[in-house]
């Protein structure tokens, strides 16, 4: 099930949601129709959480998780740290990490086993990261950009690179991610996947200039829907997607 | 697989045979990469392979196993699992994204090796990366500059390999054939070139040590060695790198000063050394050098500089050394002469195993050798060293094989040690076991014949029984042909303080000089266990007094100066038995001795201080007793004291913790005892009212001045009979 939405009239919802298996962040804003689309679609199964970190709305590139925990960066502020272990539930490990590169969300991007980070991200955030989320941590480019949490978005199912992503590079990645990964586009052909979209294992929240064969590529891969019809969709519809594929 | 080289010695080769037909065999390595990685990789690129996966991609996850920044493929996930923790990956990721091409594992791991990367970690400032993809590009291009011993792309192992027309590969040390300096040339010409009139010179300096030698083929024609403190025992570190480390803060102590001085003259006394040996230096073949940089100076700068740092023929060892000494000079010169000559159909690769893995072995064996037989065995160990590359299995061996040596070789040598301290002993006791006995058979023979009951044959397990019983039967030991038997009766006697064991052993010669009865009359009339009394029965010079005097045995001590025992003779450590003796009642045997027979002895010699008597004794007891009786009085006094003490504060505790009203009446009462003591009975009871009169015993008194009465009337009464007289 994918949905289309907007942050007053942003279409980059993935800078201001964060969505987990276990949990959803969004952002603190002045109106709340962004919150109650979440609210109306995911409250039956998990919690949805008004958040802001280090006083910004842009919670979902400072912050990363999984179901097993929510890391933060060290500018988060004890109130809004507090606020958000009041919020989330008990079995999720909250922690903030002191690390340069401190959009979290851009550097690192991450299902429930893997992760994939930014190949100059600390030593000690990599274990840490390890450690609470309870992935296995690779460092890789994805189509030659190092901010991999910008340009891809995975879950469980399957995961949405940057479209310039080379079929080995895709390759790769997908034995690494151990899930299978295509190419596209968010947004009307925006390439920075994350920013326009959050996606769980059976919910996916997209901008809201999202066309319906980019909606319907993301359901496919991302196993949002009855799979029979739009696996046809994305193989054969894919190249009239990303028309300005290498 | 491979046969075991053969090893022989580069100056007895001869050239009819293995070199012939010599030609070098190129010993650069192998890249272990294989080249089929990479095409494989090449062949992913195909777009026919990129249009069939277009169409199946979707919803699979791919099993393609391949590294992109690393162009390397991995055979399982745990492979690829761990190939993106490494450090190789982080550093190729990031040549990935400024563009250049991937280093290869290799090639990483010498410039990280190298030094010129200092840091890989995540999280590096902006500027370092910069600096760290520029050399990396530059190193790219040029590889190897920054090391020694690496031509072009290869490192150059340390030995060369040559194939002579048998087919057999014979592999020297490189630095025997060529200076490092040298430009590439024949190198079997060289080889042929080393006879059994090579001169050679090996210096070894470091840590203060020395050790110098010059070598005409295998002979030794000088060698020295020097030895001068000037690393201080466990800081380490020569004194004059110390102080040039801090100049500021050169240490000031006597020591220092003591090791710089010493370095001084250990470099002058290497500098004299090198100038008296100019002419083998001249014509030496080769000179090779092993000093820390730190001493390089001593030989290459100065005045009068012994060699030339350009010298084509100074090579460096091209293996791991001990301490600078003769003996490890030695095997420096047999580990560089020796050819190790491999069978035709040797594993090349075998043979061209770098040489780090036998760098390693080298250092282990450091076992100091001594006998001729040692060395030969140091021999085969170390030319096992060299071949400790080999292959894997071989080099366990080879462990194990160095392991038994060392166990063999300081396991003989202390107990060779040991046997020969024995052997000494042995022979030192049968010396004079037989000199003994000499003059035994001569003061025997004319008097009595020697005793025919007892067997000649005496085999060892007897004579130990007869140990055991020496002191039940005395006789028997004393009746053996050669008197070991009776030494060590005697010397059981002496240590259990045997007295009836020891008069037995002592009179028996008396016996048979019948005079049976007294022993101790004329211990001038020498017999045999009278003639072993002074002499030493043991290894530590033992005579039997000693024995006996150690063993605090006091009746044996007086028997045995009875007997004629010199107390002033000593032992190995020239201690005369009054010191060896244990407790004070063994050293008064002495004195009492000295005081019974004041002329006997030496006594001035035996350091026996003064004669003891009975009456000094009595005296002595008397002095005791005295002072037993003094001691006591002085206690007693003391716990008198101390009792007084005790009630004193005890009296200041109780008072002290009176109140102020207690105290007063306390001393008033006092007052009035003293006053009825001073008046007689007249006045019962003082504390009355100074008006009325009534008894003011158990009350409180209404006081003002010095008065006090029994109520306030009373009060108020007095003051007014007497304010009128104090206003007039």
């Amino acid at each position: 099930m994918a949905v289309r939405t907007s942050f007053e009239k942003n279409n980059e919802i993935g800078c201001f949601a964060k969505l987990t298996n276990t949990y959803c962040l969004v952002a603190i804003g002045g109106s709340e129709n962004f919150y109650s689309v979440f609210e109306s679609e995911l409250s039956e199964s998990i919690p949805v959480v008004h958040a802001s970190i280090a006083g910004l709305r842009i919670i979902g590139r400072m912050c990363v998780g999984n179901r097993h925990g929510l890391l933060l960066p060290n500018s988060t502020t004890d109130q809004e740290l507090q606020n958000i272990r009041n919020s989330l539930p008990d079995s999720v490990r909250i922690q903030r990490v002191e690390e340069r590169l401190s959009a979290l969300g851009n550097v690192i991007a991450c299902n429930d086993y893997v992760a994939l980070v930014h190949p100059d991200l600390d030593r000690e955030t990599e274990e840490i990261l390890a450690d609470s989320l309870k992935v296995e941590v690779f460092r890789q480019t994805v189509a030659e950009q190092v901010l991999v949490g910008s340009y891809c978005a995975f879950s469980n199912q399957g995961g949405l690179l940057h479209p310039k992503t080379s079929i080995e590079d895709q390759d790769e990645l997908s034995s690494l991610l151990q899930v299978p990964l295509v190419a596209g586009t968010v947004n009307r052909g925006s390439e920075v996947i994350a920013a326009g979209m959050v996606v769980n294992d059976w919910c996916a929240f997209c901008g809201l200039d999202t066309t319906s064969t980019e909606l319907s590529v993301v359901e496919s891969v991302f196993r949002l829907s009855d799979a029979a019809h739009s696996s046809a969709i994305a193989t054969t519809m894919r190249d009239s997607l990303i028309d300005s594929m290498a | 697989m491979t046969a075991c080289p053969e090893s022989r010695s580069v100056f007895d080769l001869s050239s009819a045979e293995e070199l012939s037909g010599l030609r070098e065999v190129n010993s650069d390595l192998k890249e272990p990469l294989s080249p089929e990685s990479a095409t494989e990789y090449v062949e992913d690129k195909s777009p026919e392979d990129d249009r069939q996966r277009d169409s199946s991609l979707v919803r699979e996850v791919s099993d393609k196993m391949v590294c992109s920044a690393c162009k390397c493929p991995f055979i399982n996930r745990e492979e690829q699992r761990e190939h993106y923790k490494l450090d190789w990956h982080r550093f190729n990721l990031r040549l990935k994204m400024t563009g250049l091409p991937p280093l290869t594992v290799e090639e990483f791991e010498r410039k990280t090796g190298a030094g010129d990367l200092s840091s890989i970690s995540g999280s590096e400032s902006d500027s370092e990366e910069g600096s760290d993809s520029d050399s990396a590009g530059t190193s790219g291009n040029a590889t190897g500059t920054d090391n020694e011993t690496s031509v072009g792309n290869h490192r150059l192992s340390s030995k060369v390999v040559f194939q002579n027309a048998a087919g057999e590969y014979l592999s020297v040390h490189r630095s025997i054939l060529q200076g490092k300096s040298a430009e590439e040339h024949n190198f079997g010409s060289s080889l042929k070139g080393i006879n059994k009139k090579t001169v050679w010179v090996i210096l070894m300096t470091g840590g203060g040590h020395f050790a110098g030698a010059v070598f005409e083929g295998k002979q030794v024609l000088q060698h020295k060695t020097f030895h001068r403190y000037t690393v201080r025992a466990k800081r380490g570190t020569a004194q004059g790198l110390r102080d040039s480390q801090n100049r500021s803060h050169a240490p000031k102590s006597a020591g220092a000063a003591l090791r710089r001085y010493n370095e001084a003259a250990l470099v002058k006394d290497i500098q004299d050394l090198l100038v008296t040996w100019a002419e083998h230096l001249k014509e030496a073949s080769a000179i090779f050098v092993r000093a820390p940089s730190y001493n390089k100076t001593i030989f290459f700068s100065g005045r009068g500089a012994a060699l030339d740092k350009k010298d084509p023929r100074i090579r460096t060892i091209p293996f791991a050394t001990r301490r600078a000494t003769f003996r490890e000079v030695q095997r420096v010169q047999v580990l560089l002469s020796t050819v190790h000559v491999y069978r035709k159909d040797a594993d090349l690769s075998a043979i061209f195993s770098p040489p780090k893995k036998a760098w390693k072995k080298s250092v282990k064996p450091t076992a100091e050798t001594n006998t001729d037989k040692e060395i030969a065995e140091e021999k085969a160990e170390s030319s096992g060293e060299d071949e400790g590359g080999d292959i894997r299995l071989e080099m366990v061996e080879l462990t194990l094989g160095t392991l038994d040596l060392r166990e063999s070789e300081v396991y003989p040598s202390r107990q060779k040690r040991k046997r020969r301290r024995r052997k000494k002993e042995a022979k030192m006791t049968t010396e004079e076991l037989d000199q003994a006995e000499e003059e035994h058979q001569e003061e025997q023979l004319p008097e009595a014949p020697p005793a025919e009951d007892s067997p000649p044959e005496m085999d060892s397990k007897n004579r130990r029984k007869r140990k055991a019983h020496s002191q039940k039967t005395p006789d028997e030991a004393v009746d053996e042909p050669c008197d070991y038997g009776l030494r060590d009766a005697l010397f059981t006697a002496c240590k259990v303080g045997d007295v009836d064991a020891l008069t037995e052993l002592l009179r028996i010669p008396e016996e048979r000089t019948a005079s049976p009865e007294q022993p101790e009359k004329n211990p001038l009339e020498m017999s045999s266990p009278i003639s072993l009394l002074n002499k030493a029965i043991d290894s530590s010079g033992f005579t039997l007094l000693h024995v006996a005097t150690a063993a605090a045995q006091k009746a044996a001590v007086k028997l045995l100066l009875d007997a004629g025992a010199d107390p002033a003779s000593r032992d190995n450590k020239g201690r005369p038995p009054y010191i060896v003796a244990p407790d004070k009642d063994t050293r008064n045997v002495f004195r009492k001795y000295m005081g019974e027979h004041p002329d006997k002895y030496d006594y001035s010699k035996a350091q026996v201080p003064g004669p003891l008597t009975a009456e000094i004794e009595s005296k002595k007891t008397e002095k005791k007793k005295a002072q037993k009786a003094q001691k006591k009085q002085r206690d007693k006094e003391l716990k008198d004291e101390k009792r007084k003490q005790e009630l004193e504060a005890e009296e200041k505790q109780r008072f002290a913790s009176l109140t102020d009203r207690e105290k007063r009446a306390l001393a008033a009462e006092r007052r009035l005892a003293e006053q009825v003591a001073a008046t007689g009975a007249s006045i019962s009871n003082v504390k009355r009212c100074w008006l009325c009169g009534e008894s003011l015993l158990g009350k409180i008194p209404f006081t003002y001045l010095e008065y006090s009465f029994c109520s306030p009337r009373c009060v108020q009464t007095h003051r007014k009979t007497n304010a009128p007289q104090s206003k007039t």
